[in-house]
């Protein structure tokens, strides 16, 4: 074991001594396994992120500690920088009295697309005050110095709140004992700021977390916080402006946003106003900000104080602003060589490693705040990661704030939900859509592939139906596609043929990513294992058995989905989406059957019934017998039959006037749709008695249906999301 | 010295769109910026189909902005601007600094210089530094010993050595393209321009506004002939900005009419904004500009100037979800 007096700092080696002390180094691989178990079960730690090497961090077992002497000075030096910083905003964007004075290099300043022009005071934008950022400060042999301003999107907030809650389980005794400072009271400011600091729209106050998006790094603890707020996790394209007002577009209706956390590029934020045109641009939004109908956290344009134009001068700048000299003085990140050695314990070993501190201020009125407490980010390359600690303020404990974290997660108050975004609504239909697209061709060619083993030369025939389903279910066709197993590669294994088997499995791996924060962790864990085979090939003999347990997680997915998301809106859109899909693609398919050249012969039938999972019920009701009309009819219009085209759209309805009657006005509009399409299935013509009457009528009257349920959904995706 | 003339400016845009665009946000430079050389008489700005917002605002460079949105399904969309304009005579600058003089200020002094000229100073990416380009316009701009006449020494260059055509280049044509090929229209002048003055450390303008053209002799002139231009305005100390049409060789006259000043093309952009909808679409510009004769009044121009191919405005399109 490494000696605790190795550490350089007499103050921490005191420290590390009563943290030894209190948490025995025995019990350190013990803590390391709770520690691990207690971050697999947080929303930021899912497997599949890390099996994806999405997360890009990995939590340390022990914290870094900090005595109140040394946390005084630092506190000091960050109020005084953060003081500094908000000057030197507030002149940027209004009297630029420091370009005057010759502080800044010009060209360079405005060379850089940081500096916003349209957050400009000259613009009618009220002056930016720089309500939160975070400092990035190391141990130098002098005491501490400063190594980056990060001011523009601040980054692993969320991270402080998971580990020191994980920390408070595992370790509250030595907590206590080193008196520990609280992070609560903080966050509690920092809450209070955000709601005293924002515009009220009709006594109405409701902020939201903006986001990249999940296939972005930092979305992970974006989540977490999301979840410790309580505000809802958006993306820009749930968003809109009218009037000069923010608004979240939900369900139904226009959910007036009053405060913004940002955590998306300032740059082409508001493609209106602005040079850059981004994909996170919300049309409209510099105008909301100048009429003052919004609080943003993170102006456009305050990353500009980031930036090394910036970072140079401020010494002279603290002279000119403040009359006086950085507190904590500034080096050059990339130079600076730190000898902070401080314990770590990982895959049961202890080791020493350095570490830089990231510190969070804001900015509560005109009083800067540092948050006592922050992460220790190690500042050795490492493959997978920074490693990052828990930063430990110790000593001074204010009595009154024993553990108020727990008062701030509010465990056992009733938290109301949100209503669902209308993006998410739209995906939650998609993804039914895409589960449904997935299982009816998943059975479909398992039938086909079993077919040439049954029959003798019916290789050809089989053939055929493979370009039927092509044709049923609209996936486009390369001349080069000859033969079977060309047809069989394209529409099994061919991620790039639109409406393969493998492009519909990744658009449910992808709705699901989408959607985490609103299905089960099982659910979204099946639906990340369902393109696995498929990345890897398979041959012609392993096929059915992967089609079988593909169809099988299928299953799984959709019966989590009845067992584990909480029956309201967002598993109201799964359904309608599964639904709308097995209709259409049921009429589509009898459609192309109908109108293929060749007669439909009884061994085609069987094939259909198989496909549908309807064999059994048949045979039950006609036995061995084919019937055309018979299966046609349980096919269209058997409501109870929950196969047929009639029992979707029956389902479609009892949904859609459930949501109506829990107060969804929308809903009615597509609920009188869905009679329609009712009564035109109860008017389809039935299948023909003699085979000299002609198929067409019945072809056209299918695809007429079909149309409707298009227009459904074209018209339920207008509402949806207020085209 | 010419004396007062109004000009009357109509600036038709026309989108027709494939399929119906259910909802568009846009942002337009339809109304004139505060210039010296001019008064804004009358201004009215016509949109179809009619917005359901609309507000105007002055931006940093002084531009006024004008967003508005509109709510209902159109397949044809079009803003017709018309402008009343008084053009008052120019004055020139009788004496201007000397080169060294100029140089040195934006060499080390560029503090002192007026704020306005600070946003200038840099090259844009449209406006890049090219080291040959640099080295091209400094050798001749350095042939001078009058900041005034080096500057126009540059305009006249790139008159000569850079051919009009309108086929070789749209507004994302790179200026490296555009410097190679020694083509292009005025926008791409005028970004030449901009390179050349900038990469010597010179603030300089991109301005965006109108040119009248006049018809050939004996031909009566056709409406919507006229086109929008480009021209720059570089900063002389001690006197003021100093407007360079680098595509017809001269400063600004009394056919030029100015709507906007920005660091390049994408600053000023006459039209843009994102919509709901496909993005094909087709898109037809006309602008006409005319003097407005009082009774018995007569015009009384001369020159005729080169027209111009419009600059294209740039509608990014935004799809819906559907997948």
């Amino acid at each position: 074991m490494t000696p605790l007096t190795s550490i350089p700092s007499p103050q921490s080696q005191d420290l590390w001594q009563r943290f030894a002390e209190e948490a025995d180094s025995k019990t350190w691989p013990s803590l390391e396994v709770q520690m691990k178990s207690a971050l697999s079960s947080t929303s930021s730690s899912r497997p599949f992120l890390s099996q994806r090497e999405k997360r890009k961090v990995s939590f340390d077992t022990l914290p870094y500690l900090i005595d109140t002497a040394d946390w005084q000075g630092i506190t000091h030096g960050c109020r005084q920088r953060s003081i500094l910083l908000n000057h030197v905003l507030s002149d940027l964007y209004g009297e630029q009295r420091c370009l005057q004075e010759g502080w800044i290099d010009l060209p360079e300043l405005f060379s850089l697309k940081n500096y916003v022009l349209p957050s400009h005071g000259s613009t009618g934008m009220a002056l930016p005050k720089l309500h939160f950022h975070h400092v990035q400060l190391a141990r130098s042999n002098d005491g501490f110095v400063v190594l980056e301003d990060i001011t523009s999107t601040p980054r692993q907030f969320g991270h402080v709140i998971e580990q020191r809650l994980i920390q408070n389980r595992l370790l509250a005794s030595t907590q206590t004992k080193l008196n520990l400072q609280r992070l609560a009271p903080w966050f509690s400011q920092f809450k209070s700021h955000l709601y005293s600091s924002s515009p009220q729209h009709e006594n109405h106050n409701f902020g939201v977390i903006l986001s990249q998006g999940v296939d972005h790094d930092g979305y992970d603890e974006q989540a977490y916080l999301a979840h410790f707020f309580g505000f809802p996790i958006v993306e820009s394209q749930d968003l809109v402006v009218r009037n000069q007002i923010l608004y979240l577009k939900n369900l139904g209706y226009l959910q007036p946003i009053t405060f913004v956390l940002r955590r998306v590029p300032e740059n082409g934020l508001d493609p209106l106003e602005m040079k850059d045109f981004s994909s996170h641009s919300i049309p409209g939004l510099m105008g909301c900000l100048r009429h003052q109908n919004v609080f943003m956290d993170s102006i456009p344009g305050v990353g500009i104080l980031e930036k090394k134009v910036i970072y140079d001068a401020l010494p002279e700048l603290c002279q000119y602003f403040l009359d006086e000299d950085l507190i904590l003085p500034q080096v050059n990140a990339e130079s600076f060589e730190n000898h902070d050695w401080i314990p770590c314990f990982k895959d049961g070993k202890e080791y020493l490693d350095i570490f830089k501190l990231q510190l969070y201020i804001s900015s509560f009125g005109d009083d800067q705040q540092v948050m006592p407490g922050g992460l220790a980010l190690s500042m050795t390359p490492f493959d997978q990661g920074p490693v990052v600690k828990d930063l430990w303020v110790c000593g001074d404990l204010d009595k009154r704030d024993v553990e108020p974290t727990k008062k701030m997660i509010h465990r056992n108050q009733f938290r109301p939900s949100f209503n669902i975004p209308s993006r998410v609504a739209d995906a939650t239909l998609w993804f039914g859509r895409y589960i449904e697209r997935s299982d009816c061709l998943c059975r479909i060619l398992r039938e086909v592939l079993v077919e040439p083993q049954r029959e003798e030369g019916a290789r050809e025939h089989s053939l055929r139906h493979l370009e039927l389903i092509r044709t049923a279910l609209e996936i486009p066709c390369d001349d080069q596609l000859v033969t079977w197993n060309d047809h069989w590669n394209s529409l099994t294994q061919d991620i790039n043929t639109l409406g393969s088997l493998r492009s519909n499995l990744s658009a449910i791996c992808r709705n699901a990513l989408m959607l985490q924060d609103r299905i089960s962790v099982d659910m979204l864990n099946i639906s990340q294992c369902l393109t696995e085979p498929f990345s890897e090939g398979f041959s012609l003999m392993e096929a059915e058995a992967i089609l079988t347990l593909t169809l099988e997680k299928i299953a799984a997915i959709t019966g989590l989905s009845n067992d584990s998301m909480t029956h309201c809106d967002e598993w109201n859109f799964l359904i309608i989406g599964r639904r709308l899909e097995r209709a259409c693609t049921t009429l589509s398919i009898l459609r192309n059957l109908v109108l293929s050249s060749e007669r439909i012969d009884d061994h085609s039938w069987e094939l259909l019934l198989r496909t549908f999972d309807s064999i059994m019920t048949y045979r039950r009701r006609y036995h061995i017998e084919v019937l055309p009309g018979a299966i046609f009819s349980m096919m269209t219009q058997d409501s109870t039959n929950p196969r047929s085209v009639s029992y979707q759209v029956n389902d479609m309805i009892l949904t859609c006037k459930e949501m109506r009657e829990q107060g969804a006005l929308w809903a009615a509009e597509p609920a009188e749709m869905l009679n329609t399409i009712l009564d035109s299935l109860s008017q389809l013509p039935a299948w023909p008695t003699s085979e000299d009457e002609p198929l067409e009528p019945l072809a056209l009257a299918l695809e007429q249906i079909q149309d409707q349920l298009t227009m459904f959904h074209q018209d339920l995706t207008r509402t949806l999301l207020h085209l | 010295m010419s004396s007062s003339r109004i000009l009357k400016i109509i600036h038709r845009t026309r989108y027709e769109y494939v399929a119906p665009v259910l909802e568009s946000q846009n942002a337009g430079h339809f109304l004139p910026a505060i210039f010296q050389d001019q008064v804004l008489l009358e201004q009215k700005v016509s949109i179809i189909p009619e917005p359901v917002e609309i507000s105007t605002h002055k931006n940093y460079f002084g531009n006024l902005i004008t967003l508005f949105r509109c709510d209902q399904p159109h397949i044809i969309f079009e803003a017709v601007s018309e402008l009343k304009i008084e053009k008052r005579p120019i004055l020139e600058f009788t004496s201007g600094p000397t080169v060294k003089e100029a140089m040195d200020i934006f060499k080390n002094k560029a503090e002192t210089l007026p704020k306005v000229c600070w946003a200038y100073l840099p090259n844009t990416v449209a406006t890049l530094h090219i080291h040959e380009l640099h080295k091209e316009f400094e050798a001749i701009f350095f042939q001078h010993t009058d900041y005034i006449t080096a500057c126009k020494a540059l305009m006249h260059h790139v008159f000569i050595n850079f051919e009009f055509d309108g086929s070789v280049s749209d507004v994302n044509t790179p200026l490296q393209q555009i410097f190679t090929q020694r083509k292009g229209v005025c926008q791409d002048f005028s970004h030449i321009l901009l390179s050349a003055f900038r990469s010597m450390g010179i603030p300089t303008q991109y301005i965006s506004g109108y040119i009248e053209t006049l018809p050939p002799a004996g031909k009566e002139k056709l409406i919507g002939v006229d086109a929008s231009h480009a021209w720059v305005s570089v900063f002389v100390p001690h006197c003021g900005w100093l407007d360079l049409d680098p595509t017809n060789d001269i400063g600004i006259s009394s056919q030029h009419v100015s709507i906007a000043r920005g660091r390049d093309y994408h600053d000023v952009t006459p039209l843009k904004g994102s919509f709901v909808g496909d993005g094909q679409h087709q898109l037809s510009v006309s602008v006409d500009v005319r003097e407005f004769v009082p009774a018995q009044t007569m015009s009384s121009q001369a020159q005729v100037a080169q027209p111009m191919m419009p600059p294209s405005p740039i509608r990014p399109a935004q799809f819906s979800s559907e997948q």
